[in-house]
């Protein structure tokens, strides 16, 4: 059963979801997951909590009808770990118990009522607990609980008995000469003046008579004539209270009913007979269950919690450290703010708080009319919310922790914790969203502990369960949640403002006017996905190991940086000499279809579908191979000189186009007049004369003689002889630097170093840049591509071939022996920690549909490849778990135990021995009461009755265990083990006889 | 090898049995309560027999305090019986013009407390200085009791009216409650076949001096109480602290007198060292009466839910090996 918190984390968990799908923001995903999983997780740990506990109840031999009893129902957890605050509920009281331990007995006292004469069962006495968190409330009923109940007694003065029930040979007292006070009654006219009690009638100020109780008979017999009748209650009570009041007298008190009677007798338990008796006549001999249904539970979702628990201030400190992941929010105005934690726990420790609740509020009501009015306007929603939650927290903090106040101050740490979520990328969030949850349970357990402060706090372990159940839950719906993303949702994104939570990730642009050296080192470092190319055909089945998407080229290098030379030239198009429009030559357009000079309709094409995502801010065409035919909504598209592709504009929102690719390079020379004179002129152009590149190059082109030969030996050189790393810093190095300094450098610096020691050696290449992605998706057959993947690489014209691609770039990320141990280790940490995070990127942040599918068909398809041997592992598992349960139920566990096994402690392992052949010692046994039990149950295993008393010789008298009997003993116990051990196997077929019958 | 207590022991051994012997003579029941018995003697401990009327209880004490060459008073507590009448008064000598102190019958080694639930709340109390301090204050003057001094008191806890209920206080001055029971058939054969065992006991030889009795009872302390048994002690007092159903649980002297009995019944067998059998013997006895139950029950029933609990207690508690 939900309770008020249940629904509030509901709620919120209906929240996350929300704004995880509009936002399709990944870690919003993980929370809504995570909450989901809490839920679940504990609602099953609230069912375990119940599991396997034994109730037992001891009425007390004096239990009236209609009469409050403690009613001490004795609990006891049978098998698996401990349980928390348990409730025993009936329907108008509660006891509780803060822990039962395994294999402990508690009682509880209850009190009840029992309506009914007889043997009645208890039906409505429910095992109640909402333990972990009071996310659930789930209960049990305790049954069993089966009482004898007397009938009702009364005071049987002035009353007059039915006719059925008869008290004999003494009339009912009345008032005489006896020595028990009987009662007052005025003096009336005529009586006896010596009667008057003087005393009382001086204190009254009226005549009083005070009057005695004849003492009554000796022996009674009362009688009981109808048990079954509708007017048996009634008789049965009065019976019960004659003889109550005959035995209270001293009087011999004999029952007669139908049905039974009792003797003469006389004290209190005979009188306890006559009870007895009468509970279980008639109606009352057969057990009738008693139950009222329980009364709707009305508990407040959040009681009061004072002082606050330490876990509540970890909870809250955790969500706001967790607001430092946002990077747009300033480290330093945050950690002023974190100051307000030791002020607030101080004032809670007082008592005393800085403002009076009044002034807080008034200053709450400005600050809200300021955020609504001004700075949400203003300052946009991701800074004035942030303001918000922060405001809301200090105001929590400075005010008295009472009424609502806890629930408050959870709800606004769950808050920040989701608004960072919504804003954090880094790795580091991870750990805080660990922290959180586990803080937060951590909290919800301790508030709700019933037992006074200090504790200890032994729910730990259940606690570290609970959440590592939960955690695994939420990987589980993590990668399993639908991610729907669309437009429509992208829409009701935009209505809803939340879009400027939207991942703030930089837009990523450069690559089609200039390349700086350096510029791909900090792009690399992102795994935000840019875009993604599906292949059609046969390459689905057999998929290329990467693929290589080219963006733009260039020829002029100034020393720091790439750039295009602005360079009219003539083509041919559809059998027309065209000129082009300054740099831009215009494709033909036809029905949607964009075709290239050399677009041969004859000539086999690969099919590329680009879906290009809003991060990418360009207008280049990017395209896989030799771009023969694009189809595009775009009205147009244009090449250059460089064999660089454009759509005439850019498209910041995405856009997806196709290209028919024919051959592997893009090669538009053939189709360009006069190329000769564009190669001479612009393709071997150098920022300035260098003598020592050319002697390097000179040198690495060996005697390699053909243009090919030549740049293949130039990349070979570089690829073996310099290492990659993407520590170098934009502009910090130039193409000197790393050439004869550093020799280290990412792919500009290598693609640009062969590019000009090919231009040195009179061949004519260019930098082309693009991406190089190996990210196969089999599910979707596609690859995807992240910036991360953005690469640079050279293409060399030779003559027989034309445009070739060269990728002088090491394939390898590993770096050359740093000097010192310590640097190697923190740069391997750094590797390692640039390795998750790339991993947190790729798989957590960039986690979608496709993503999500190619997930479960790469599992699906792995399991049924490696279907034996997951057998074969699930058989060991379940075979090592076996091994492990037999093992935990070895025999009994002993409080004192040594820790080191010496000769004196054969006892011990002799106990050790029997417990596991099945003849456990009870820890509550002395070793010679065990001894005599098992003696008087097995005579085989009598001996162990000598083993014992030695056993206390050496342990309690002080004697030493000499070598002479060592011998003995080993033996006597071996023979005492091997008997139980025939003894367990012949229990064993005895039984399995039992079950053949 | 044998440890000088040890020998002392052994000498004292055959008194011991012989003790045991000469009660069981006359007392036909359950051999442990006869133990149960010297151990509270050896312990310089009270005691206190409670069971319904008939079955020996006075018998009992008459066997034991006849088996000690000792003086023995039996009083039979009434609701009239006054302090005076128990510890003695001060009587004034006209010859010397002085008050001279008549001991009461209380200056005896044994004394046998019968139905002491029966007399006022007066009397009782009057008993405690006796009981705890050995010495007796009338009239301003302290006067010792005889050493050994031990009292054997009897209560029947079904009928309750007009008696007193002994106060807590009271009850913890008794080292032990002791339970007879009904006796086994054969048994009860063997007290109706005729002979006067009242009588008998009456005439019973003694068989120990006061002087052996108080060294016996010296050697009590020497008796060796493994650390993990004084351990069990303290785990089963703090078990009674905190069980469900016990209203107050066993004070400290209740664990030093349970330490005291189970030395004393260690004694009984013979042996320098306390075993934790010892300790589980005599648990009950020791403790069920130093408790207060939440229970609204009365008389028999109520001693009979105690005992239900420390027994509980007993088996809810680990024992060392």
């Amino acid at each position: 059963m939900l309770t008020h918190f249940g629904v509030r984390l509901l709620l919120a968990t209906a929240l996350a979801l929300f704004g995880a799908a509009t936002s399709g923001a990944n870690l919003l995903y993980l929370i809504d997951g995570m909450l989901w999983s809490i839920l679940i997780a504990a609602w099953w740990w609230c069912g375990r909590n119940l599991r396997n506990i034994g109730a037992r109840a001891v009425f007390p031999e004096q239990v009236f009808v209609d009469t409050e009893f403690p009613l001490v129902v004795f609990l006891k957890k049978e098998t698996g770990g401990p349980a928390h605050f348990l409730k025993l509920r009936s329907p108008n009281r509660e006891a509780s118990l803060a822990v039962l331990n395994k294999g402990e007995e508690n009682a509880v006292a209850i009190p009840a009522v029992l309506p009914r004469r007889g043997l009645n069962e208890i039906g409505d006495i429910w095992l109640e607990s909402d333990y972990p968190f009071g996310l659930f409330r789930r209960r049990r009923r305790v049954t069993g609980l089966v009482g004898l109940v007397f009938p009702r007694v009364f005071e049987i003065f002035g009353r007059q008995a039915s006719p059925a029930v008869r008290a004999e040979e003494i009339s009912l007292p009345r008032r005489g000469a006896g020595e028990d006070f009987y009662g007052l009654r005025e003096y009336g006219n005529g009586e006896d003046a010596r009667l008057i009690n003087w005393k009382l009638t001086a204190k009254t100020g009226k005549p009083l008579i005070k009057e005695y109780a004849e003492q009554v008979g000796n022996r009674i017999t009362i009688t009981v004539e109808d048990a079954e009748g509708p007017d048996s209650e009634r008789q049965i009570a009065e019976a019960a209270s004659l003889a109550k009041y005959f035995i209270d007298a001293g009087a011999d008190v004999r029952l007669r009913t139908p049905e039974a009677t009792v003797a003469f007798g006389h004290g209190l338990i005979h009188l306890g007979l006559i009870f007895k008796t009468l509970a279980l006549l008639g109606r009352g001999k057969t057990v009738e269950r008693f139950e009222k249904p329980l009364p709707k539970i009305k508990s407040r979702a959040f009681p009061e919690e004072d002082p606050l628990s330490p876990f509540a201030y970890l909870t809250v400190m955790i969500a706001f450290a967790s607001m430092f992941l946002i990077e747009e929010l300033n480290p330093l105005v945050l950690l002023g703010y974190a100051a307000l934690f030791p002020f607030a726990w101080l004032c809670d420790r007082k008592k005393r708080y800085p403002l009076p609740r009044l002034a807080f509020d008034l200053f709450a009501s400005l600050y809200l009319l300021f955020f609504l009015f001004v700075d949400l306007p203003w300052a946009g929603s991701l800074w004035a919310v942030s303001r918000l939650v922060l405001f809301i927290l200090a105001y929590l903090l400075f005010n008295p922790k009472t009424g609502r106040a806890p629930a408050q101050l959870l709800t606004a740490a769950f808050l920040i914790f989701f608004l960072a979520s919504g804003q954090a990328l880094s790795l580091w969030y991870f750990i805080f969203f660990l922290a959180f949850f586990l803080s937060a349970g951590a909290w919800m357990i301790d508030r709700r502990d019933p037992r006074p402060r200090p504790r200890r706090p032994d729910w730990g372990r259940s606690l570290a369960a609970v959440m590592g159940t939960a955690t695994m839950l939420a990987a589980g719906a993590f990668i399993a949640l639908p991610r729907p993303y669309s437009a429509r949702m992208q829409q009701l994104l935009a209505s809803t403002g939340l879009t400027r939570f939207q991942l703030s990730m930089r837009n990523f642009s450069g690559m089609s006017e200039q390349v700086e050296l350096g510029y791909l080192g900090p792009i690399r470092k992102n795994t935000a996905r840019v875009m993604r190319v599906t292949l059609a055909g046969a390459e689905t089945t057999s998929p290329p190991d990467f693929l290589r998407v080219r963006g733009a080229a260039f020829d002029y290098f100034d020393g720091r940086r790439w750039q295009k030379s602005r360079v009219s030239f003539s083509y041919q198009m559809s059998g027309r000499t065209i000129q082009s429009r300054r740099t831009m030559a215009w494709m033909r357009r036809e029905k949607g279809m964009i075709y290239g000079p050399e677009y041969d309709p004859q000539k086999p094409s690969r099919e590329e579908n680009f879906v290009i995502y809003p991060l990418l801010n360009t207008n280049l065409v990017f395209f896989a191979g030799a771009p023969g035919a694009i189809e595009t909504n775009f009205p147009g598209s244009f090449f250059d000189f460089t064999d660089t592709a454009y759509f005439p504009g850019a498209y910041p929102e995405g856009t997806r186009y196709r290209v028919l690719s024919q051959g592997p390079e893009p090669d538009f020379s053939r189709s360009i007049e006069k190329y000769e004179d564009l190669l001479q002129t612009y393709f071997l152009q150098l920022p300035g004369p260098n003598e020592r590149m050319r002697r390097l190059a000179v040198q690495f082109a060996g005697r390699a003689e053909s243009p090919r030969a030549k740049a293949a030996a130039v990349a070979t050189r570089l690829r073996d002889g310099y290492s990659y790393s993407l520590a170098v810093a934009y502009g910090r190095q130039d193409i000197d630097g790393f050439l004869f300094e550093s020799k280290a450098g990412n792919c500009e610096y290598f693609a640009t170093a062969m590019c000009l020691m090919l231009r040195h050696l009179g061949i004519p290449s260019r930098l082309a840049v693009g991406f190089l992605s190996t990210e196969w998706n089999a599910y979707g057959n596609f690859f995807d591509i992240r910036q991360s993947d953005a690469h640079a690489w050279v293409e060399v014209y030779l003559p027989e071939a034309g445009w070739t691609t060269f990728d002088p770039t090491p394939p390898d990320f590993t770096q050359k022996g740093p000097v010192s141990l310590i640097a190697r280790v923190w740069t391997a940490l750094n590797q390692q920690f640039e390795a998750l995070q790339f991993r947190w990127y790729r798989y957590v942040v960039g986690y979608d549909t496709y993503t999500q599918r190619n997930f479960i068909y790469n599992l699906v398809r792995k399991i049924a490849d490696a279907f034996v041997s997951i057998l074969i592992g699930l058989t060991a598992l379940a075979a090592a778990v076996l091994l492990f349960l037999k093992w935990k139920s070895r025999g009994p566990r002993h409080a004192w135990k040594p820790s080191r096994k010496k000769p004196e402690d054969f006892y011990e392992t002799l106990l050790n021995r029997l417990g596991r052949a099945g003849f456990p010692r009870r820890p509550s046994q002395t070793a010679s009461e065990y001894a005599g039990e098992l003696g008087a149950a097995h005579p085989e295993l009598i001996p162990i009755a000598g083993l014992a008393d030695r056993h206390y010789d050496l342990r309690y008298a002080g004697r030493a265990l000499e070598e002479s009997e060592r011998a003995g003993i080993v033996r006597a116990s071996n023979e005492i083990a091997a008997s139980a051990r025939r003894l367990k196997r012949r229990r064993k077929r005895i039984f399995v006889k039992g079950i053949g019958k | 090898m044998t440890s000088p207590i040890k020998r002392i022991i052994m000498e004292f051994m055959k008194k011991i049995d012989a003790l045991i012997g000469n009660i069981r003579k006359v007392f036909v029941g359950d051999p442990e309560v006869v133990r149960l018995v010297v151990v509270a003697l050896l312990a310089r401990g009270h005691l206190l027999i409670e069971d319904v009327p008939g079955i020996g209880k006075t018998l009992l004490g008459v066997a034991l305090a006849r088996s000690i060459e000792s003086s023995f008073r039996r009083i039979q507590f009434t609701n009239d019986l006054l302090p005076s009448d128990l510890l003695g008064m001060s009587i004034f000598n006209p010859r010397e013009s002085t008050f001279s102190f008549k001991p009461g019958p209380i200056f005896s080694h044994i004394i046998l407390a019968d139905e002491i639930n029966r007399t006022t709340p007066k009397t009782q109390s009057a008993l405690l200085e006796a009981m705890n301090d050995l010495q007796v204050t009338v009239d301003g003057g302290t006067y010792p009791l005889p050493d050994p001094f031990m009292i054997i008191a009897t209560q029947n806890p079904i009928e309750y009216h007009g008696t007193f209920p002994l106060p807590e206080a009271q009850l913890d001055r008794f080292l032990l409650r002791v339970k007879i029971g009904y006796p086994s058939a054969e048994n009860e054969k063997e007290i109706i076949r005729g002979h006067d065992l009242y009588q008998l006991a009456s005439r019973l030889d003694p068989v120990l001096s006061p002087a052996e009795v108080s060294a016996l009872q010296d050697q009590v302390d020497g008796i060796r109480v493994d650390d993990a048994l004084l351990g069990y002690i303290v785990a089963l007092a703090a078990e009674t602290r905190k069980t469900k159903g016990i209203k107050l649980g066993v004070s400290p002297r209740g664990s030093l007198l349970l330490r005291r009995a189970s030395q004393a019944h260690a004694l009984t067998y013979g042996r320098d060292h306390v075993l934790p059998d010892d300790i589980k013997r005599v648990a009950a006895p020791v403790l069920t009466h130093r408790i207060v139950i939440e229970s609204q029950s009365f008389g028999l029933l109520r001693i009979h839910e105690s005992d239900t609990i420390i027994h509980g207690v007993l088996e809810r508690v680990p024992i060392p090996l």
